[in-house]
Order: C-alpha cells, then structure tokens, then sequence
C-alpha cells in the first residue's frame, strides 16, 4: 500500500496511465462515471437559505443573505451576487500559490454568478407595493448575496460550488414582513415576490466536468485526475423548471480551461464531451436538485437529506 | 425560567455534542463539531511540514503552530475580512485558540516542523472558543501527531448571580463575568483561562471547579466518541452527509438511555436558540449529569484498559 502511495507521488503519470490502460480509475470509478452527490438543505439556521452539497470528497457550503437595494433607472429587476471562499484550502492547494488560487476561486465564483443570473427569475425579485402599479425606474428589490465556501476539496470545484448555490437558493424564503429584516419600511406587507415566498427558478442548472488526459476521457475528474489532465470542458445542463423530469436537458453553457497546458480540442471533441457527460451522471445531479425544488414549493419547510 | 433555562438545561448541564473525523478529503487530520445545533464547525489538521525559518515564534528550532479561523458566515464582518489576515474576530480567536492547544502537542518530538490548523466555524451559539478547542483537539486526535493528551474545554457564565456552563449566545450576552479554560484531564493540568468581569463577590475558585467538571464530563464525552472510532465505527464519511445531521447520537449511550425519553425532557418553551430545528434527525439528546456520571463511572473502571486502548488507537 505504501509502495503504491509512493509509485503514485513519484510518478504521477504512470500511475494513472496503468489504471486507464485497464478502463479504471484510482477511485474504483470506470471512466465515464461521475461521483454520487448529496444534498443536505438547510444547515445553517440562521440564513434563510443554506445548503451542503458534497460530490465524492468536494464539499461545499452554501448561503443565501437577503438585501433590499433601490431600482434606479437603469436596474429594473433583482440583484445576485456570489462569492467563494476557499477558506482553509488557500494555503494547501495549487502548491500553496495564494494569487493563483484567487484567480481560481474569483474565475469559479463569476462563472456561477452568470449561470445563476440566467437560471432565476431576476425580475421576479421586484417587489411589488399593494395597490400602486409597479413604475419602471422606483421602488425596491431583492438583492441575494450568495456566499460558498469549500469544506474540502478533490476536484470539480466549480460543479459543487454551483451545485450548493442552486441548492441554497431553493431552500431560500423570503419573509413575509419586511420587519423581520429590520428595514425602515416596517409594517409594509406583501414585501415579498409573487409565489409561496420561494425563489423562482427559469432553469435549473448542473455542471458536469470532463478530463482530457491522453485520448481519454475522464468524467468528473478527482483533484488528482485534474492536475494531469491536459484540459478540462466543463458542460452545464439545464432543465427547465416548469417540467421538472419532463424534457431533455439542454446546454445551458460550456467552458474549456487548460491550466497552461497545450490542449487541442477541436469540434469533434467537444461533441464527445457532451455526449460523455450528458448521461446518468447529469441526469442525477439534476433530478436531486430539481426534486428539492419541487419539494419546496410544495411542501413549504425543506427538511432532511436527499441522496441522488 | 426560574431554575431552568430557556432551552430547558439545568445550570450545570451543557448542550449536546457531536463529533466525527475524516470530514476534510487529504488532510492529515479533520473533524466536525456540533454543539445543541447551532453551533458547527469544521476542523482541518495539516502537516507536520518544514517550518518556514523567518516564521513567527520562538527560536526557529522549536515547533510552529499556525492557527488559522475562519467566520465566514458571520455577519457584517464580511467587508472586512477582504483583507488577507481577515477580522479582528478571527485573529485574535486563532491566537487563542493556538495559545490553548499547544499545550497538549508533544512538541519535542516535532522540533523544526510546522503544524496548520484551519477552523471553519459555520455557525456558533456561544462562545467561539470552547467550541474550537474541543474540533481542533479532536482533530489532532484523528491525525497522528504525538499529544500528550486530549484538550477538553468549557465556558461558564454568571448570570443575576447564579453560575451557568455552556452558555449560548442569549445568555452570553446577559453575563456579568465570564470564564474560558482549558484543561488537560489526564494531567489535571489547567493550560488556558480567560476570565472577565467582577469577581469581588464571587469565588473565582468556585467557577473555576465548575468549570474543570465541565471539561471532565466533555473528556468523557470526546473519549467515548474516539474509541467508537476506533472499534469499527469509524467509517470515514465518504459518500453521505450524515455528519451534517448527526445531532443526537452523543451523550445517549449510557445504560438506559432512551432517545425519546430524553426528548421528552426537554422543553422547548419559548424556544430560545437551540430548539431542534429538524425533529426528526434522530431526537434532541440531552448531556444530563446523571448520566454522564454513570458514563464517567464506567470510564473510570475501566481506566486502566481505555488508556491503553486509546493509545493504540491514536498510534494506529
């Protein structure tokens, strides 16, 4: 077991080629199989939405603030903003180089903004007075002040960091008076969107990585199968939330980074990417987070775990 | 609340606590924390690594311990912390934190390295500190740095004059005086303590007994929860998140303790902080003196065996 520990730090390459020759992983995983998530909601008691999303070793956890900021006349919907806090894995990982992991984590945190912005509803965020008609250029919004941090970290930070942030964002309630948030317009009622109090979601989104390494490739790579790898294409799906389970998710949006590294990826690739990560994998991150969804516009109080 | 508390302890009785390991993928040691649910934490373990030689410290021969904690959930501190060296908060409770556990690290045998500590606290109730010592020694337990024994710690607060352990945020806020400390049971060794308000009429020795029983009964408590480890039950939590809702299994193991029966003596009237938020996540256990002392008792017996056990676990 050492002897391999040792084979495994001293000759990298090797030691994950001998695996692939043989159509395996380090993990016991086979090639084309992503790791199984988990969702826990609500964990943090005090946001008024959090969620823990933990996919193999990656773990991360997710909350969601509230903020009420003034449309001006160029803001007309809500706001969302994130951030990622690598927190006890700054110093230890990428070799301890600090600018390079906020590089990282600043690139991860904008990319699951974008995502995020596209897949709710921003404009639902608006609140709408009682008895006045909703004038363009006035009143207030919602602004959601997301904020992950990652517990630990074995690769795919950016699909578990997304997973988390939907996650979160669909435990998430608004209150029902604008008192509860300590805000000078106490009393108002109705301070909150149309619906139950809950988010409304246009899509709901989910990340799979591939791996490139030599020819192969790697679904949901490990921070080990990472480091090697010559790129990684990162797919993320979306379902719309209307008809949750119903259709064929599609491509919401696709990133290749290769870390410095050369890497030619030509059109036929990435049509092996998508068809490699579209599968089962995807399906089933997407179902966890898609039935916690449902399960929180139905039921009101999203409790318990939910295992993919 | 008259004799009671608003979560339904007793003024001696702490919340109950939960432990477990292997929480952080790679790390040398880590643990999870979770006191009366609503307070959690995770702590990372790296190292021994070469020191760095114009660290901070004393001579460059002795070992470095490097605290680092994280609040990243606290509110409006956010701002703040975008500096590197983060909050006020976080510094001076790593410092503290650093000062407390260093104690029990058997330094000399980890001359020139260098061991990091990372605290995550998710969400606290309470006092920061108490909370962090326990992760952190539990951590260090799980890795195979040399101690010379567990750090238990306990925080009591004096409230319209009657003494209170474990207090939460509520009650915190309430105090005249305030004691932290950290001890070593084994050695009977009080490394740490921290104290703050008006002790004139009060007995410091009295708060301070109080408060080395606390760590007593929490030693029991991190002992019963190591040696469960080792036995088997340590499945490293891989593919599940039941660390993150483990909230009762704790203190529950003593002869004829029911779950439900404990649930049932707890009150939750009024609810101040600590009402359970999920029911059904495996019922509030309750740390009743009664009971941990019988639980003491046993341990006590088998001393002798459990000391050998744990070593053997702790070198595994």
């Amino acid at each position: 077991m050492q002897e391999a520990e040792a084979f495994k730090r001293l000759y990298p390459e090797e030691y994950l080629d001998r695996f692939l020759v043989k159509d395996i992983r380090p993990d016991g995983r086979g090639l084309r199989s992503t790791r199984e998530i988990s969702v826990h909601a609500s964990p943090l008691s005090s946001a008024p939405g959090s969620a823990v999303v933990r996919m193999g070793n990656t773990t991360v956890i997710t909350s969601v603030e509230l903020g009420l900021f003034d449309l001006g006349e160029e803001s007309v919907a809500g706001r969302l903003e994130h951030e990622l806090d690598v927190g006890p894995l700054g110093t230890t990982h990428n070799n301890g180089s600090i600018a390079r992991n906020r590089q990282q984590t600043s690139a991860v945190s904008g990319r699951v903004r974008q995502i995020l912005c596209r897949s709710i509803d921003l404009g639902s965020l608006k609140l709408s007075e009682p008895g006045e008609e909703a004038s363009p250029g006035g009143g207030k919004a919602w602004a959601l002040h997301v904020k992950s941090v990652c517990l630990s970290l074995d690769g795919c930070l950016f699909d578990a960091t997304l997973a988390s942030a939907v996650a979160a964002l669909a435990t998430l309630r608004f209150p029902r008076r604008l008192e509860q948030l300590g805000e000078d317009a106490a009393g108002e009622d109705g301070g909150r969107p149309e619906g139950d109090g809950a988010l409304r979601f246009l899509w709901v989104p989910a990340c799979t990585a591939v791996a490139l390494h030599k020819g192969r490739l790697l679904v949901d790579p490990t921070d080990f199968e990472e480091s090697l790898a010559s790129a990684v294409v990162a797919v993320v799906w979306g379902r719309r939330a209307d008809s949750p389970g119903g259709e064929e998710p599609e491509v919401l949006a696709l990133e290749l980074g290769s870390e410095g590294q050369r890497a030619s990826v030509d059109a036929q690739l990435v049509r092996r990417c998508l068809g490699v990560c579209g599968g089962r994998g995807t399906s089933q991150r997407l179902a966890a987070l898609a039935s916690l969804l449902v399960e929180d516009i139905d039921g009101g109080e999203a409790d318990g775990m939910m295992e993919a | 609340m008259e004799g009671g508390r608003g979560d339904g302890r007793g003024p001696l009785e702490c919340r109950a606590t939960f432990l477990r390991t292997g929480v952080v993928g790679g790390a040398t040691g880590s643990a999870y924390l979770e006191v009366g649910r609503s307070t959690r934490m995770v702590v990372s373990v790296w190292g021994p690594r070469q020191r760095d030689r114009d660290g901070e410290g004393s001579s460059p021969h002795e070992m470095q311990l490097d605290c680092h904690v994280h609040l990243p959930f606290a509110r409006g501190e956010a701002e703040e912390a975008a500096g590197s060296r983060g909050t006020e908060r976080e510094r001076t409770l790593a410092r503290q934190l650093e000062q407390g556990i260093l104690p029990s690290i058997q330094q000399d045998r980890l001359k020139k390295c260098c061991v990091e500590v990372q605290c995550t606290i998710l969400e606290s109730n309470g006092s920061d500190f108490t909370p962090a010592i326990l992760c952190t020694s539990f951590a260090l337990a799980s890795s195979n740095i040399p101690l010379y024994d567990l750090m238990t710690s306990c925080t009591l607060v004096v409230v319209e004059g009657r003494i209170l352990l474990d207090p939460t945020a509520a009650e915190l806020a309430r105090s005249e005086d305030e004691v932290s400390l950290a001890y070593m049971p084994s050695r009977d060794q009080v490394t740490f303590v921290q104290a703050c308000g008006d002790w004139s009429e009060r007995s410091f020795k009295e708060c301070m007994d109080n408060c080395v029983d606390g760590c007593k009964k929490m030693r029991a408590v991190m002992r019963s929860f190591l040696v469960e480890l080792g036995e088997g039950g340590g499945r490293p939590a891989s593919h599940s998140l039941d660390y993150f809702q483990g909230g009762g299994e704790v203190c529950d193991q003593g002869p004829g303790a029911g779950e439900d029966d404990a649930g049932e003596k707890a009150p939750m009237s009024g609810g101040d902080d600590d009402e359970p938020r999920r029911e059904g996540g495996g019922g509030a256990a309750r740390f009743e003196e009664s009971r941990v002392s019988e639980k003491l008792g046993n341990l006590v017996v088998a001393d002798q065996d459990l000391d050998a056990e744990l070593d053997t676990l702790l070198d595994v």
